[in-house]
């Protein structure tokens, strides 16, 4: 299972702003956008997500992922996506 | 009193030719030079198609000791700069005031894969953060400061006036060579060589356009894979290319009798201070980049015949540029063509914006638009005329090329027919 | 495309990170004093390495300067070239938003790229395979980035541009600058240049020039037009500056400005075995020329100051036959810093920019006895003192590239 913490952790790595880790689930519903979070960011982070946890969202998929909770729901129901 | 800056010498190198008239013929039969990669495997990465020169650095005249000193993006400027400067009759030897003639060398990458190849051995593939010295090539600081191409394409012609290389990224190649144009304005030389220079075929440089998405995942067909404007595009197909422009002075070129293939008659760069890889799409700046280069070739946005597109093959560049030539040239941009010759031999980085140029002067010289390549199905957000497939035939008085690239840089350049003795 | 008028280009602000400051009033402040910038490489342990010595900036906190979002995503160049910026526009007390978001444009120089950035993502590449590359790679390394970050971070969409030719290109990118508001293309140019590639793999890079000093003593590894001098010592930095149009500087309420560019011009020197001169009177010359001056009313020279003995007497001849054997004052606030390549120049703009203001000659420091033949007033070791209007600088790029600019005093 991938945590909400964990995600905002590598967002703010990838970001290096470090403001919607500190909201914790306030943000989940956001959009990226609205975090300051760009396209760049969430490739990088969806690129980290790979190599620390093996959670592999392809490209396509994560340009649509505009949410935390998007992510996560994505990240941890493996199943939906067959 | 102002001076007119005219092309008397060109030379192409791109991908799927071996010198101009190649390149000319290919492009303007509508193929594509994009293969799957050949410089090395590309097995483990997304993005597996590129625009390959099939280089035989022998038989374009070089020396050992040039092969091993010269980085593949130096020999290519040096072959075309030597064939530019050999039809211009500029070549070193000729009467040319060595102090008057300048060399202005568009580059984004450097000696890319010089370095990195240095790299993995002084690294030992990558396990040593403290680099092995012992292993250097005596050549290593020629690869690591990118003045060695410029220094290198001034020695091939002999240049003693203003020597640079330009380093705008994407848009280094129109950058190279409205510095030129500029230096010939204020009296600085008389004789530009200038154009531009890139191969970016090796790992590093294909793995962070991986890492972005910016080129094409369609290594089953490598052919077909970039196709700017199309809707089915998915990125661009990285490319090495070079080519050198011989500009000069017109007086000076009419004194010593030189033939003319076009003159630069305007061109503008500006900053869109947007993003470093992102484009907004209202293309405002390079809305502005236009209008500004038109305004100092005095001419009337109506009076574009052709523009020669960034055409890279992304769907951000693709509306990008649509809207921005919409909003510079009106209702006209929707009556000419628009094409994108990197549909067929891919983008060059700092490059291609001299290949587009010397395509222009190309196209104005035997009056046909090239094609974009691998347009079957047009995205219905582009709905210009971005010539599909097919060469046209058509009289050009007056073409636009633009460029687009990371940091924001927003060029465009004017190019018109010469029409000897205007004033 | 048709040439303007020269217009009066002053310059309005200065930034600087340099081995001896951060800031301007830092940077001159330890010049004047003679201050010392060369040390040991601190990054690593250079042991391996032929040469130990560069001037370095120490203790730049990069997180105390800038927003943190810029950070994953900037080489350390980048870092500084950004801070250098912001100082000079806030020296300047220039806002962009009231001169106009297309009046104001940036041109800088840089030779090296994000090298350390780069080094760290092939690293990566090769030895944990092309997915672990970072997205920032793509433009992170390329010597385009600062003028990008730069204009995104100031909101500047006039004319940008890079021009690249080693250590001489610092000057050329003012040279552009400077004929970017000639053209009526900008009011307000930030311009100038930064360096840094002091990783490993960037040191080694710099190592292969061949002339890299393998001294350990820092008072005497980079001795210019000394008889001593045996090559040089690398540094990392450089300057921006706020370049105006004259009259648009007069007409807002900034800050009274340093001076004027007067005089701009580039040269390069023969093939090898080409049996011609080498560029850099001809640069000196067609700077002045450009400046509407004679040799007579240059005040100062800032060397180039190659280290090198057969350079240095390129050098000295070269001012010998413009000036008359020791004609002019010549400074050597290289000799404190290092050569920083793409950032060396602007520096010394800066340094010659202050001297004239305070009619003052910094000192080269650590220089002993001067190799005869040179025959060059070279200020040492103790500032000179009296009024200066007009002032030479002069670099010279790897490979043969010259460059000169002519900096003068503001009109009264």
């Amino acid at each position: 299972m991938l945590s909400l913490d964990q995600l905002l952790e590598i967002l703010a790595e990838c970001s290096g702003d470090q403001q919607a880790a500190a909201h914790g689930e306030e943000v989940l519903d956001r959009e990226f956008d609205m975090l300051g979070y760009d396209s760049l960011v969430l490739l990088e982070t969806s690129a980290q997500l790979k190599h620390r946890y093996d959670i592999d969202i392809p490209e396509d998929v994560i340009r649509d992922l505009r949410t935390p909770r998007a992510v996560l729901d994505y990240a941890n129901v493996p199943a939906e996506r067959d | 009193m102002s001076r007119h800056i005219v092309i008397t010498g060109l030379s192409v190198l791109a991908p799927g030719s071996t010198d101009t008239e190649g390149f000319w013929k290919m492009i303007t039969a509508g193929r594509s030079a994009i293969r799957r990669t050949t410089a090395f495997d590309p097995t483990a990465f997304r993005s597996q198609a590129a625009g390959e020169i099939d280089l035989d650095p022998l038989a374009c005249g070089f020396g050992h000791r040039e092969i091993r000193r010269l980085d593949r993006a130096g020999l290519l400027a040096v072959t075309c700069a030597r064939r530019a400067a050999a039809e211009a009759g500029i070549a070193a030897g000729t009467e040319l005031d060595p102090t008057r003639l300048g060399v202005s060398v568009g580059n984004a990458v450097g000696s890319a894969t010089s370095i990195e190849n240095e790299y993995v051995v002084l690294s030992d593939e990558g396990r040593e953060w403290l680099v092995d010295q012992s292993y250097q090539s005596p050549h290593l600081f020629d690869y690591f400061v990118p003045g060695s191409l410029a220094r290198e394409t001034a020695w091939a012609v002999g240049a003693e006036g203003p020597v640079s290389v330009v380093s705008a990224g994407c848009t280094s190649g129109i950058d190279a060579l409205g510095h030129a144009c500029q230096l010939i304005q204020e009296g600085r030389a008389e004789v530009m060589v200038a154009g531009a220079t890139d191969a970016p075929v090796t790992p590093i440089a294909v793995a962070c356009f991986d890492a972005i998405k910016a080129t094409t995942r369609r290594n089953d067909d490598p052919e077909h894979a970039t196709r700017p404007f199309d809707r089915t595009r998915d990125g661009f197909a990285i490319a090495e290319g070079a080519a050198m422009l011989v500009l000069e002075d017109s007086e000076h070129a009419r004194r010593r009798g030189a033939e003319i293939y076009g003159t630069i008659t305007g061109y503008a760069a500006q900053s869109n201070a947007y993003h470093m890889t992102g484009l907004a799409r209202d293309g405002n700046e390079m809305t502005r980049a236009i209008g500004l280069a038109l305004d100092e070739a005095r001419a009337d946005p109506t009076s574009v015949d052709y523009v020669n597109a960034h055409g890279s093959g992304t769907k951000q560049n693709d509306l990008h540029e649509t809207e921005a030539f919409k909003k510079a040239l009106g209702d006209h941009a929707y009556d000419i063509p628009v094409s994108s010759i990197k549909s067929m031999i891919g983008h060059s980085l700092g490059a291609i914006g001299a290949i587009e140029v010397a395509t222009c002067a190309l196209a104005i010289r035997d009056s046909v638009v090239p094609p974009t390549a691998n347009l079957h199905e047009p995205d219905p957000e582009c709905d210009l005329d971005y010539v599909p497939l097919e060469a046209r035939e058509r009289a050009l008085d007056r073409v636009l090329t633009v460029g687009s690239g990371f940091g924001g840089f927003q060029s465009a350049m004017v190019l018109e027919k010469w029409r000897g003795g205007r004033g | 495309m048709s040439r303007s008028a020269s217009t009066d280009v002053l310059i309005t602000g200065l930034g600087v990170t340099a081995p001896t400051g951060l800031g301007p009033k830092e940077y001159w402040n330890t010049t004047l004093a003679g201050g010392q910038g060369i040390a040991p490489l601190q990054e690593f342990d250079p042991e391996p390495y032929t040469a130990r010595l560069a001037g370095q900036i120490t203790g730049f906190d990069a997180a105390a300067h800038l927003p943190g979002r810029l950070l994953p995503q900037t080489d350390r160049v980048t870092r500084l070239a950004l801070v250098a910026a912001e100082q000079a526009l806030e020296d300047a007390q220039a806002d962009i938003g009231e001169l106009g978001t297309y009046e104001c444009g940036v041109v800088t120089s840089n030779a090296t790229g994000g090298f350390e950035f780069s080094h760290r993502e092939m690293r990566k590449l090769w030895s944990q395979g092309p997915q672990h590359v970072s997205v920032y790679q793509c433009f992170a390394w390329f010597y385009a980035v600062n003028t990008g970050q730069i204009s995104i971070r100031h909101k500047m969409r006039g004319p940008g541009g890079v021009v690249v030719a080693e250590q001489a290109g610092g000057l050329d990118a003012i040279g552009l600058a400077r004929r970017t508001i000639n053209r009526g293309r900008g009011r307000l140019m930030l311009t100038g240049g930064v360096e840094s590639s002091f990783d490993p793999w960037g040191w080694v890079s710099h190592l292969a020039s061949g002339a890299v000093s393998t001294a350990t003593d820092p008072a005497g590894a980079y001795l210019p037009f000394d008889r001593r001098a045996e090559g040089y010592v690398p540094g990392e930095g450089g300057a921006v500056l706020v370049m105006e149009e004259a009259d648009a500087a007069r007409a807002r309420s900034g800050r009274a400005p340093y001076g004027r560019i007067t005089g701009h011009a580039s040269t390069f020197d023969p093939a090898p075995g080409v049996p011609r001169p080498p560029g850099l009177q001809r640069a000196i010359e067609l700077a002045l020329a450009d400046a509407g001056l004679q040799p007579d009313a240059v005040d100062l020279v800032v060397a180039d100051a190659a280290g090198v003995p057969e350079l240095d007497a390129q050098e000295a001849a070269a001012l010998r036959a413009v000036f008359g054997p020791f004609g002019v004052p010549v400074c050597a606030p290289k000799t404190m810093v290092g050569r920083l390549m793409a950032g060396g120049g602007p520096l010394d703009v800066v340094c010659a920019l202050l001297a004239l203001r305070d009619g003052v000659i910094p000192p080269a420091v650590n220089i002993g006895e001067l190799a005869e033949d040179h025959r060059v007033d070279l200020v040492r070791d103790e500032p000179r003192f009296g009024p200066l209007s007009t002032a030479l600088v002069l670099a010279r790029g790897a490979g043969g590239f010259n460059s000169a600019v002519v900096v003068e005093r503001p009109l009264s």
